[in-house]
């Protein structure tokens, strides 16, 4: 009897379990889905945010997170049930889903109102950045965080020692190098064996000398040849800091080529250092700080802009981040959007006690980050333009043999035009199939 | 006669249904989409042999034969077909010979067979913090640095010529306990009159292993031989989980091909193509698979 009574006890339990969701799904709550490949505490680091957004609007956000997104929402774009919003790390994969027609234009190429007003745009994000968003003319995406790939670290009391100041321009540059030449002292240490730090100095040169447009032009579309004069100016320009490797290289050939990132970083902050710059993105402040825990951001180690070539070209910022797209057109979701490009918003997210990022708005008063993040954050926000990495807009086949050439190029800078050459064979095949 | 026909058109029905609908239908499609764009997973235009010429000729990740060696995912296969069958097949056979003759065979097999209880995911996580070039997470670069302190830690999954070798080696850590195993059940059922028997005609213990052990398993260990073999070419889950096919797509393999060309470049038409060779390149062992499978049964 007993027994019965439990039973029928537990069994009015479950249906009250399942009855209160339904109940509660009723009352009107609107929910927006949300993907990301964030994790841990990136992911925190945007719950911060939209935690807020829940606060104040009564929209519930569902996130789905997975590392692998691009896969998954081609599967669910392929099914017909996309998530609301995703945030996707590649404009090229924007780009492609926009001209499917999956993407909901957030402001129209006349400038009126898509899902947005177009000042949701234009009074949060520099024209360089909402470029990026920027498909045919329509709007599609908004930049939601970023890095730079664009900073050089040196030491302040390096630059003290030998008397001179952070660089603005390639020529003070060149003339720094030439100084710690003079004084019998190595400039560069590069970590040559992650070929990936040979293509972004590349990037950085060619963005300085060629523009946005050009350099879009090399690397996503092709229709720039890799046998371009163009390219073989900034590997001459390139080869002004390579060359001679033995005086200008930490290790010369053999020792560049067989240095990761992080060592070739180490090699300029350690003790007895073996040289005294260093050139990659702005994570090396994360990575050298945690190598060396004596060292003070700022004090003992800094970062300058890579310096600009000419007045009218700037200095255009390489990096990296992720571009917030929308496949739904509900008021909830335009209320999402609106949040994420908001300057409450990001600054939320910028000041996350865990997770927090570099946002590209505008707005976000620089004061907020700490001294090594507002390096990058500085660089992302004001960038004269933004442009993605381009080793990641090419085929992966072609991406590897960029990789290679530099390589090969730091071991023989004299034959650059037959490396080239090369490098033009193998991208011609991958951009066409 | 016809009510019997009709019982057994009764009987294979649902059969019938769910293999057409599960096996023959999206192997049709596949074919299909193999000679299409397959944009958005539907025959939107149609390209005729352009994916599998492109794949030949054009994809360098695929295959690549301008340089020696080659490179590219199918040489990467073939590198996987030779180490992982041989490494677990004969490691599984020599574990289990060993074992067979000593006091602790149940504790050692145990061990052996462990990874394969894990799952494939898992597995692959766990070599990743095994080849950590961070001496303080992955054990190998600790092992290094603790003998040799003046080396630096070794990138394993991050060098283009280590990184095939390294998977491979986490497959073999996986698969060997399954082929030990099936070697070891076998072994037990061999009749030991023989050994006796060979063993009173004066051979000793290797001639006893090569000349009647090794003969009487060779069923066994052909029938395993072709699983693994198959399990290469199907191969996707450690590639995945490891490495992605990097760096720079070197340790890519034909199944992680099909699958990234697929979803994560969208081109379903190109890496059906892949599918497609993949499934020419195991039909043979499927059916040589099959065909000892049915002569095992006339035979008891």
């Amino acid at each position: 009897m007993h027994k019965r009574m439990l039973l029928i006890a537990i069994l009015f339990v479950f249906t009250l379990l399942a009855i209160v969701p339904m109940a509660a799904a009723q009352d009107d709550v609107q929910f927006v889905s949300f993907m990301t490949t964030f994790g841990g505490s990136e992911l925190e680091g945007l719950r911060h945010s939209l935690d807020e957004f829940t606060a104040q609007t009564g929209i519930q956000v569902i996130i789905e997170s997975n590392r692998q997104l691009v896969p998954i929402l081609r599967t669910r774009l392929a099914g017909g049930s996309p998530p609301d919003v995703a945030l996707i790390p590649q404009p090229g994969t924007l780009a492609e889903f926009a001209r499917a027609g999956y993407l909901i234009p957030l402001v129209n190429a006349d400038g009126s109102a898509g899902l947005v007003d177009a000042a949701v745009v234009s009074d949060n994000y520099s024209p360089a950045i909402a470029d990026l968003g920027v498909v045919d003319g329509v709007t599609y995406g908004i930049l939601a965080k970023a890095n730079s790939k664009s900073t050089m670290w040196y030491s302040p009391a390096s630059f003290a020692e030998l008397g001179v100041e952070p660089p603005t321009t390639w020529d003070e540059l060149l003339a720094i190098q030439q100084a710690y030449l003079d004084a019998g002292l190595t400039p560069w240490s590069i970590g040559g064996s992650d070929s990936w730090t040979l293509t972004d100095w590349f990037e950085n040169i060619y963005v300085r000398q060629n523009g946005p447009e050009k350099y879009l032009q090399l690397f996503a579309t092709h229709e720039v040849a890799w046998t371009d004069p163009s390219v073989v100016a900034a590997l001459e320009a390139f080869q002004q800091i390579v060359d001679p490797a033995d005086t200008n290289l930490a290790g010369g050939v053999e020792g560049t080529l067989s240095t990761d990132f992080i060592t070739a970083a180490n090699m300029v902050f350690r003790p007895d250092n073996e040289a005294e710059m260093y050139y990659e993105g702005g994570f090396m402040g994360g990575i050298i700080s945690s190598n060396f825990p004596e060292l003070t951001p700022i004090d003992d180690f800094n970062a300058f802009l890579f310096p600009p070539f000419s007045e009218d070209m700037g200095a255009p910022v390489v990096g990296g981040g992720d571009l917030l797209a929308v496949f739904s057109d509900r008021p909830e979701v335009a209320q999402l959007v609106e949040w994420m490009a908001s300057t409450e918003g990001n600054t939320l997210w910028a000041t996350a006690p865990a997770g927090a990022v570099v946002s590209p708005n505008m707005n976000v008063d620089l004061g907020v980050y700490s001294p090594l993040a507002a390096i990058d954050a500085g660089q992302v926000a004001g960038a004269s333009a933004f442009v993605f990495d381009g080793s990641d807009l090419m085929p992966p086949a072609a991406s590897e043999g960029f990789g290679i050439a530099l390589q090969e190029f730091i071991a023989n800078p004299g034959d650059i035009e037959s490396i080239l050459q090369d490098l033009e064979d193998t991208a011609a095949a991958s951009y066409s199939s | 006669m016809s009510r019997k026909n009709l019982l057994g058109w009764a009987f294979v029905f649902p059969a019938v249904i769910l293999i057409t609908a599960f096996l023959i239908y999206p192997t049709i499609r596949t074919i299909q989409l193999s000679f299409d764009t397959g944009l958005g997973f539907t025959t939107s235009e149609y390209v005729g042999l352009d994916n599998y010429t492109n794949l030949f000729t054009r994809d360098r990740l695929f295959f690549d034969i301008d340089q020696f060696p080659p490179r590219g995912a199918v040489f990467n296969t073939i590198v996987w077909l030779g180490l992982f069958t041989a490494g677990t097949v004969g490691i599984g056979l020599v574990v289990a010979v060993l074992a067979n003759s000593v006091r602790y065979e149940v504790l050692i097999k145990t061990i052996i067979f462990i990874p394969m209880a894990i799952s494939f995911t898992a597995a692959g996580i766990i070599w990743r913090f095994v080849y950590s070039p961070d001496e303080k997470t992955g054990i190998l670069n600790a092992i290094l640095v603790g003998l040799i302190p003046s080396t630096d830690p070794i990138p394993w999954l991050g060098r283009t010529d280590i990184v095939n070798v390294a998977l491979i080696i986490a497959g073999i850590w996986i698969w060997t306990g399954f082929c030990m195993v099936i070697l070891s059940a076998a072994l037990k059922g061999l009749p030991p009159e023989v050994i006796e028997a060979a063993h009173v005609d004066g051979a000793n213990s290797w001639q006893v292993f090569w000349s009647i052990t090794i003969p009487m398993l060779l069923p066994t260990l052909a029938v395993i031989t072709t699983t693994m073999v198959i399990n290469v070419l199907k191969a996707f889950d450690i590639v995945y989980i490891m490495t992605a096919g990097g760096p720079r797509g070197a340790s890519r393999i034909i199944g992680f091909t099909m699958y990234w060309e697929t979803f994560q470049n969208g081109k379903p038409g190109y890496g059906s193509a892949v599918a497609v060779i993949m499934l020419l390149l195991m039909l043979p062992f499927v059916i040589i698979n099959i065909r000892r499978y049915r002569t095992g049964e006339q035979g008891t």
